[in-house]
């Protein structure tokens, strides 16, 4: 979604704000899949990631007239689909735990087949996965998503400032575990 | 750091402040998992359709009561689309080609399964066809809507929804016309003459050469027919047991008397291979070749010999088979 950049986004908002329901679907066709990525974060599961994103573009069309073409359009929908998912998952971890943790396997097993191996690569996404809540949010939106710190910081409801600090606290905590783990297999080796 | 420092300016201004705070070595780690975290995000292997995509909008359209006929029209004042396409996913999958442009409507949509694989497509109507390897689906962007109209080449197995249009699967020389059904249409363009067989599973299905609606046959499940040729009339059709001509859905390989050259093109197919045949008089010998478990093309190559009296050698990426000294 890098490469859509920031004018598209406000143009789109105008003109969606003005009920140009073309300027709608142009900005669904090109955004769709990766706020489908995003909702699957949450979900591991593409069919109810997809059904996430459809609902958040129904009320983002359902709310044009309040949208603010000064503040990002882009953010605005990160904000929608991010508390729909919390909901679903809010919604659905009650019900059918046991559902999800079979989707979740089935999911995660695909993961990596047709990359080409880094011996770094699992664990790093372990240690990501370990990280702090709030550091790892931070750290996934700047590294997954592309978007800068200001941009973050408006999804995540704190100063970009604060963002800052989130990152390169994880970043700190990533290269001790990064250092450590060098230590111990270049001991393997010896 | 070069490569950090290189994209985006704005952006990596505060990690090169980060950076500059660190000892060497730190910096390397920090600069190691910077690049590479971008690599752990499983969720790149998650990819949307146009077809889904088009569904998805579709259910939007129908909430909000935004009018979809007039979108993607070629006069309308819009801005660039940009399309964000996922290169790995479609090189690893290769399932899907999908042609979309300004011409929206007048370009077909294709799917096909490509050598060494089987794909399952879903129509707009919800019906299914599981492509075998090699093989492919074309139809309108009205389907569903005007009417139920796919092209095949190659063989597949469709499995039918009832609705009131027909649907109706044209190969290069016959025409199968249904309602709701399941069935399997063998078509290959690499046989002798243009040659159609179908099979039928469930309900029923009129089968007739193209150009002659009237010189339908009516198959009844578990029936057999097959059409030679543009101006041939199909075959009486005939029971057979269902499980040989399905084999390929499940991994098996069955053929009951077919030439060799169908057979070794399958299997060239069926296992992405390349397989030259120097004894040409052979090609057209006809083979009944089953198993009735999963088999590597190696096996088969082997028995095909034997029956034949031929060798094989095996070369970069194939087989030749040759006359025995």
């Amino acid at each position: 979604m890098d490469s859509i950049s920031d004018k598209q986004f406000s143009e789109w908002a105008r003109s969606i704000q003005s009920g140009d329901d073309i300027a709608f679907k142009d900005m669904f066709d090109a955004t769709f899949e990766n706020y489908v990525r995003y909702a699957w974060r949450f979900t591991k599961n593409k069919d109810s990631a997809m059904d996430i994103v459809q609902e958040s573009f129904i009320k983002l069309w359902q709310k044009r007239s309040n949208l603010d073409p000064s503040k990002s359009l882009k953010t605005y929908l990160y904000r929608i689909v991010k508390n729909n998912s919390l909901n679903y998952l809010r919604d659905t971890r009650q019900h059918t735990t046991q559902m999800e943790d079979v989707q979740i396997a089935d999911d995660s097993s695909i993961v990596f087949e047709e990359d080409q191996k880094s011996e770094l690569l699992e664990p790093l996404k372990k240690w990501i996965d370990e990280l702090p809540d709030r550091q790892q949010e931070a750290f996934k939106l700047s590294r997954y998503e592309g978007l800068s710190h200001d941009e973050i910081a408006e999804i995540m409801d704190i100063s970009a400032r604060t963002v800052n600090n989130h990152i390169v606290a994880a970043l700190n905590n990533l290269q001790e575990r990064y250092k450590s783990y060098k230590d111990v297999s270049g001991k393997h080796y010896e | 750091m070069a490569n950090i420092m290189n994209s985006k300016n704005s952006f990596n201004n505060w990690l090169n402040k980060f950076l500059d705070k660190l000892d060497q070595e730190k910096q390397e780690n920090v600069e190691k998992i910077w690049t590479e975290a971008k690599r752990t995000d499983e969720s790149q292997k998650v990819s949307v359709s146009e077809e889904e995509k088009d569904k998805v909008f579709a259910t939007i359209a129908s909430q909000t009561g935004i009018d979809t006929d007039t979108k993607d029209k070629d006069d309308e004042p819009k801005p660039t689309k940009i399309r964000t396409l996922n290169w790995r996913w479609i090189a690893a999958a290769a399932t899907i080609i999908i042609a979309a442009g300004l011409s929206y409507l007048a370009i077909p949509v294709q799917y096909s399964a490509s050598y060494g694989e089987i794909a399952t497509v879903t129509l707009p109507d919800q019906s299914t066809v599981t492509l075998n390897s090699g093989s492919s689906i074309t139809y309108n962007r009205l389907f569903n809507l005007i009417d139920r109209e796919v092209s095949l080449e190659g063989e597949a197995y469709f499995e039918v929804e009832n609705r009131n249009l027909p649907f109706i699967v044209h190969t290069s020389n016959a025409t199968v016309k249904v309602l709701g059904t399941s069935f399997n249409i063998r078509s290959w363009k690499d046989s002798p003459v243009p040659e159609t067989s179908v099979l039928l599973t469930e309900g029923s299905l009129a089968f007739y050469p193209t150009e002659k609606p009237d010189k339908s046959v009516i198959l009844e499940p578990s029936q057999k027919s097959s059409l030679k040729n543009i101006d041939g009339i199909p075959e009486q059709p005939f029971d057979v047991s269902k499980d040989k001509t399905l084999a390929w859905m499940n991994n098996q390989f069955a053929f009951e008397n077919v030439p060799l050259i169908q057979i070794i093109r399958e299997i060239e197919r069926r296992f992405d291979l390349n397989i030259q045949v120097e004894p040409k008089e052979v090609l057209f010998d006809t083979l009944t070749i089953y198993y009735n478990n999963k088999v590597d093309a190696e096996q088969i190559v082997q028995d095909i010999c034997q029956s034949k009296a031929l060798k094989y050698r095996k070369i970069n990426g194939g087989f030749i088979i040759e006359n025995k000294r």
